[in-house]
């Protein structure tokens, strides 16, 4: 039984009336004025309110998706899946550069879903399966293909592309469409000519299940910094007609993700010209669900640090936007540091919410300005 | 009085507290019979229940900072936020600049460009080698070979080139990678795969694809450089050509490893191809025919598995190896991309 479905909560909460009818039932035996009897009715409240409890995050984690399956819940817990064998193994199928191995095109997900949808005008959405080919890394990712790209006076366009990162661990993959409302929110701002049009490519960092890898290159583990700098890149440009030079290319996500693209457009300057944190932390967490991400080496964690990297290596010359709010974000104080320390050709813009806590409420505020932003700095061929 | 103020959760906690206390003390009372009694007790433990579990979840909000405000939960206020600039926005600097041009003879140019690389700190020039076809009016870009030199000395450039960009630079300060987690670097990888790259497309017209970009290495170390740089990088470059190339992990300075044996071994090129998914590039191993680098070329190419592709080019003592070298590469550049 899946730890989201209706079952197991059905279960749990059948457990938890259960238990407050026994305690019911069995009260008048606890009732005796001895100090024995004191504590067993101590120990039925504590029991029933465990029950209670484990139903109710259940219910929480089965509508927040923080973890989509057992595994996930047992990886997350430090045990479980261990880092994947040799890769190789399973690469080089391909031939030549990383590709996309499924393409599928999803109207049900794409906006005007519930009318005649059409692509020349709605866009569509598409489920795509990349292979990474230098990592042996595979992703399934989610395409949004703006109307232009289907209309014949942009048959020769190159559009710019966004690549968004969700957070850890985003057990649902349609999170940027389910509660990112990114097709949408996009139609909308292109209906009414605020944005330019623009491929959105949505993604998850978590890559290897049950892993938070912070989007690094692991050392004798997954490579998964060059997944999406390299592979994604290449398989994305392998088939859509994407601009090719780096002006045309962004990277942007909340949380982890943030991280994930503040990281992936400062070290990979030469491929990404723009990125945007979503209240991301600037620092190179280490906790148990990343395990250990840099061979133990202070050094190379110092640099997936990019707090240390603007005081102490030439700032690269990217745009970022760091989207935060002063109450309710742990990673402000990290976010303010960053920006204090950031000096150009490194230029970093602000967006600040008064309040926002860590949650899709506050992220769905970020959305529609990120893009925004980012329309304004890609550019097309 | 927001959710995760302890004004909040205080009496909130207290509730509960004061609710598991009366359900204890109040116990034997509604231990009767009869249906009042049953409801007394169903009361007394809801009460309890419901309290405990509000300041239990009131207490991870707080830990989390899911919701901090009540209107974060519960508002529906539409975004307000602005976009600031943090700051000065001005224009960045250029990064290239001829300095020197001189013509060539067979017609093209050659030029001394003095690439300032704002990712990786590192200045250096470096001299463009242009075919006459380059400047033909419409001409489709042509292919680009960067040629990593490991001293001043300027390499033998195929004098009849015609359809391939040559650009000999050398190894800054002799390195190839990166040293990680040190003030300033040095950044030699970051200069040769991100700023060069970069510096070169900014000032002439170059493929905008990796299929046109090609890197070479003469010597020991300027050879594995360029094959380490193909092999790392084949995003950027899709063909490498060495000449009497050292390809194993060069022992000794620990700092580019950032003091870790994993990221040590995972530099070691052999060891690359034989653990981890091999990079799909073309590399040409080349090497004297009675030289102690032949024995390494052709090792190297045996552990090539798809889609990387390799050869070995065993070559006579004459003088003029690397020109060849570079020649095949220039004609390798030119294949359609893949077959």
């Amino acid at each position: 039984m899946g730890l989201t479905s209706w079952g197991t909560f059905g279960l749990l909460a059948l457990a938890a009336v259960g238990c407050m009818a026994a305690v019911v039932a069995i009260w008048p035996k606890a009732a005796a004025k001895r100090r024995r009897a004191v504590a067993a009715r101590a120990a039925m409240l504590a029991g029933c309110q465990l029950v209670v409890l484990l139903a109710l995050v259940t219910a929480l984690n089965a509508h927040y998706l923080f973890y989509g399956s057992w595994t996930d819940l047992v990886s997350a817990a430090g045990g479980g899946v261990g880092p994947p064998g040799n890769p190789a193994l399973k690469a080089s199928a391909t031939g030549g550069g990383s590709r996309i191995v499924v393409r599928t095109a999803r109207p049900d997900l794409s906006p005007g879903a519930g009318g005649k949808h059409a692509p020349a005008r709605d866009g569509q959405v598409e489920r795509v399966v990349i292979q990474g080919v230098r990592t042996g890394l595979s992703a399934e990712e989610y395409v949004y293909l703006p109307p232009q790209y289907f209309q014949a006076a942009y048959a020769t366009r190159r559009f710019p592309v966004v690549l968004f990162l969700a957070g850890y661990p985003a057990a649902d993959r349609l999170v940027w469409i389910r509660r990112g409302h990114i097709p949408e929110d996009v139609a909308q701002a292109q209906a009414a000519h605020r944005i330019q049009p623009m491929i959105y490519v949505m993604a998850r960092p978590t890559v290897v299940a049950g892993w938070d890898t912070e989007c690094a290159d692991v050392p004798g583990g997954p490579q998964v910094e060059t997944f999406f700098a390299q592979d994604v890149p290449e398989a994305v440009a392998a088939t859509y007609r994407t601009a090719r030079g780096r002006s045309g290319w962004g990277v942007a996500g909340y949380s982890t993700g943030g991280f994930c693209a503040a990281k992936l457009a400062m070290l990979h300057s030469d491929r990404f010209s723009a990125g945007v944190s979503m209240a991301g932390h600037f620092h190179a967490l280490l906790d148990t669900t990343t395990r250990d991400l840099y061979g133990g080496s202070p050094a190379l964690r110092r640099n997936s640090n990019l707090i240390w990297r603007v005081r102490n290596l030439p700032p690269p010359p990217v745009s970022l936007l760091v989207a935060s709010a002063d109450v309710g974000e742990k990673t402000f104080p990290s976010a303010r540091t960053f920006m204090k320390a950031a000096r150009p050709p490194l230029m970093v813009d602000e967006l600040l919410l008064p309040s926002g806590g860590h949650n899709f409420k506050t992220f769905r505020k970020y959305i529609p300005p990120s893009i925004r932003w980012l329309s304004a700095r890609l550019r097309g061929e | 009085m927001e959710p995760v103020s302890v004004a909040f959760i205080g009496p909130v906690s207290l509730l509960a507290l004061g609710a598991v206390v009366a359900a204890l003390v109040l116990w034997r009372r509604a231990a009767g019979p009869g249906p009042r009694a049953v409801l007394a007790r169903s009361g007394l433990l809801l009460a309890a229940q419901c309290a405990l579990t509000a300041s239990v979840v009131l207490l991870a909000n707080r830990y989390f900072v899911f919701y901090p405000t009540w209107d974060d939960l519960l508002g529906n206020t539409p975004e307000g936020a602005r976009v600031a600039h943090v700051q000065v926005q001005g224009p960045r600097a250029a990064p290239a600049k001829r300095t020197g041009t001189e013509a060539r003879s067979g017609g093209g140019r050659v030029d001394v460009l003095d690439v300032r690389g704002a990712r990786s700190g590192i200045d250096a020039k470096a001299r463009v080698y242009l075919p006459k076809r380059y400047f033909d009016p419409g001409a489709q870009p042509l292919p680009v070979a960067v040629v990593l030199t490991a001293g001043d000395g300027e390499p033998t450039i195929p004098a009849d080139a015609r359809q391939t960009i040559y650009v000999a630079v050398p190894l800054p300060g002799g390195r190839c990678q990166d040293v990680p987690g040190r003030t300033g670097g040095p950044l030699a990888e970051t200069f040769l795969a991100a700023d060069l790259p970069a510096a070169l497309a900014d000032a002439y017209h170059v493929p905008p694809t990796r299929d046109g970009w090609g890197v070479a290495g003469d010597g020991p170390a300027a050879g594995r450089c360029a094959a380490r740089l193909a092999m790392l990088h084949s995003d950027r470059f899709a063909a490498v050509a060495t000449l009497d190339a050292r390809f194993d992990e060069p022992r000794g300075d620990a700092a580019p490893y950032g003091g870790s044996e994993a990221i040590r071994r995972s530099d070691d090129l052999p060891w690359r191809l034989r653990n981890v998914p091999p990079p799909p590039v073309w590399l040409l191993a080349a090497a004297d025919r009675d030289g102690p680098d032949a024995g390494q070329a052709r090792r190297f190419v045996s552990l090539v598995r798809p889609p990387m592709r390799a050869e070995t080019l065993l070559l006579a003592h004459s003088g003029g190896e690397l020109t060849d070298v570079l020649r095949r590469l220039g004609d390798r550049l030119l294949l359609p991309p893949r077959e």
